[in-house]
């Protein structure tokens, strides 16, 4: 389960990481991790999971001083986690891989090719049906919490939630 | 009638998700007898509960990532401000503003002490307004420029 909490002395650590307190950011850095890594697992495939993840700690490391304080830093992390993907992304040269592309050995190889179908029709959904996607199955944030997040009505969230699902399903249906 | 039932599709939906995500139900028995579009949205939101590994990062990948942040925080993480504790820059900043006020207005004392003699000396018309004019003008400039030096440097 992703902690969606912040931490007590969060403002601190920031702070203390700001001014070059490798411990303070490895404390952040330890609290984050799943809500980074449940979140790039989304889009990305399982050999890059990894390099991605750290790319995001790197980027976040690297920009660290820019920020202010004016979002949540869960918040902003969740945009810098959104731009390594899209880095990633840009990195490649195919970036529609065919369902073949390299995956560590499949335990179950149906589980891995309905990933993938999964992801793919994951990536070609608008941003704002991936981010409430992502808020719910990949953070399991409630959607009392994602209306709060995102400054909207608990009806306005589920709707959007419809949306994005009914959105998804038929990006998968055309996959298939 | 049932609770349930008088939900509206987007609060069946995502009730649908909550219990499937809080595990009140499984994803063999998720499938209640709905209609053919409803049934088609909750089969989306079980394959995609389902379809992608939930479990979080392992201990090693943990490790090696916070390794390789260790290693990479020694070449490009953030540095100290040089020691220069809060209440010091801030102590800076205030004399910075006294400093460049009093140059500022001594600027205009002595540039409007130059033109005194100027703007009483019985010129032809033209040339005397000529004169108030550039002094104005001058004073303007320069205190526009202090302002703006001054909330430059209050910005930083």
């Amino acid at each position: 389960m992703v902690s969606r909490r912040t931490l007590p002395n969060e403002e601190e650590l920031i702070k203390s990481a700001q001014q070059g307190s490798l411990d303070a950011f490895a404390v952040l850095y330890e609290h984050y991790l799943p809500l980074v890594f449940s979140r790039v697992r989304y889009l990305v495939p399982e050999d890059d999971l990894e390099d991605v993840t750290q790319d995001v700690f790197i980027a976040t490391m690297r920009s660290l001083k820019t920020f202010r304080g004016e979002a949540k830093f869960s918040t902003w992390l969740r945009v810098l986690t959104s731009r390594q993907i899209a880095e990633y992304y840009r990195r490649r040269r195919h970036p529609e891989a065919p369902l073949a592309e390299n995956f560590h050995a499949p335990s179950d190889p149906r589980m891995t090719e309905e990933a993938i179908l999964l992801r793919q029709a994951f990536r070609r959904l608008p941003k704002k049906y991936q981010e409430i996607l992502l808020l719910r199955f990949a953070e399991e944030m409630p959607f009392l919490e994602i209306a709060s997040l995102k400054n909207c009505t608990l009806e306005a969230s589920k709707s959007l939630f419809r949306r994005a699902v009914h959105a998804l399903s038929k990006l998968v249906a055309s996959n298939e | 009638m049932n609770k349930r039932t008088e939900l509206s599709p987007e609060e069946r939906l995502a009730d649908f998700a909550d219990r499937l995500l809080s595990g009140t139900i499984s994803e063999e028995t998720a499938l209640p007898d709905v209609a053919p579009d409803v049934a088609r949205l909750q089969k989306t939101v079980t394959r995609l509960a389902a379809g992608l590994p939930q479990q979080g990062p392992d201990p090693e990948l943990r490790n090696r990532i916070r390794a390789n942040l260790a290693r990479e925080w020694q070449a490009h993480g953030p540095r100290p401000d040089r020691g220069i504790p809060a209440w010091h820059s801030s102590r800076q900043r205030t004399r910075r503003t006294v400093w460049s006020t009093a140059l500022a207005a001594l600027v205009v004392i002595v540039i409007g002490t130059l033109a005194v003699p100027l703007v009483g000396v019985v010129l032809p018309g033209a040339a005397q307004s000529r004169s108030i004019v550039l002094v104005i003008v001058t004073v303007l400039g320069l205190l526009l420029g202090a302002v703006v030096w001054l909330f430059h440097h209050k910005l930083k």
